[in-house]
């Protein structure tokens, strides 16, 4: 992997048509402004961690995992049906 | 009106029911419309997120306070202000669940609640940025604490 160390104002270019330049530098977090083609996708990466985590969730869960988690949530009425 | 779902088969309910994601959901930006259903009547924790607009998408979710005491989301004022800046207390909170068939390897996201305006239905999901909430708090841990 590449490091670069930059100050605030300082820029880096990839390849021809996208360049990132370092906003501003705070106590905890960085400001980043990022010129690339229009259509390049850029995210931030918690948020494709939030939809891949959304797309497990939309699976089908089949009737008897379903029971077995009601079961889990509620280990009393377990308890009396022993 | 009615509509067929996909965990809890036909079910009707009203225009007022309907919850309104104006952003979607994270990968699921199209899907706006949802209803919260829940499974059993005495069963509080756990419910089920119908989408109207495909009913084989369905999320199942649950009330994070019946099972973590101390879960304190704090969203953003720029989250809240999509969905009309409720006060704290009209704001209703569920925590999208991934099930394995391993019920212990299943999770519940700490991480991007679902945020409801109770009283006007808008609803947003947001990533949080306390890193202490994970994406995939293991179900197992939740109900212990519990």
């Amino acid at each position: 992997m590449l490091i670069l160390q930059r100050k605030a104002g300082e820029t880096i270019r990839i390849g021809e048509d996208i360049i990132i330049r370092i906003s501003e530098i705070g106590a905890d977090r960085v400001k980043i402004a990022i010129d690339a083609p229009k259509g390049l996708p850029i995210m931030r990466e918690e948020l494709l961690t939030a939809a891949q985590t959304n797309q497990q969730s939309a699976a089908t869960v089949d009737l008897t995992t379903l029971t077995s988690i009601q079961r889990m949530l509620h280990p009393k009425n377990e308890e009396k049906e022993k | 009106m009615n509509i067929n779902t996909k965990y809890l088969g036909e079910l009707s309910y009203t225009e007022e029911e309907i919850i309104t994601f104006a952003n979607g959901i994270f990968g699921f930006e199209e899907n706006k419309q949802y209803l919260l259903i829940r499974f059993e009547e005495e069963n509080g924790g756990l419910l089920c997120l119908q989408n109207l607009e495909d009913m084989n998408l369905a999320f199942i979710v649950i009330n994070p306070f019946c099972f973590l005491e101390d879960y304190a989301p704090q969203p953003t004022e720029k989250d809240l202000e999509k969905i009309g800046s409720p006060v704290a207390e009209t704001i209703l909170c569920y925590n999208i669940c991934v099930f394995n068939e391993d019920v212990q390897k299943s999770s519940v996201n700490l991480r991007c609640p679902l945020l409801i305006n109770g009283e006007s239905r808008q609803a947003i999901q947001v990533v949080l940025e306390d890193e202490r909430y994970s994406f995939k708090q293991p179900f197992q841990e939740l109900v212990k604490e519990k």
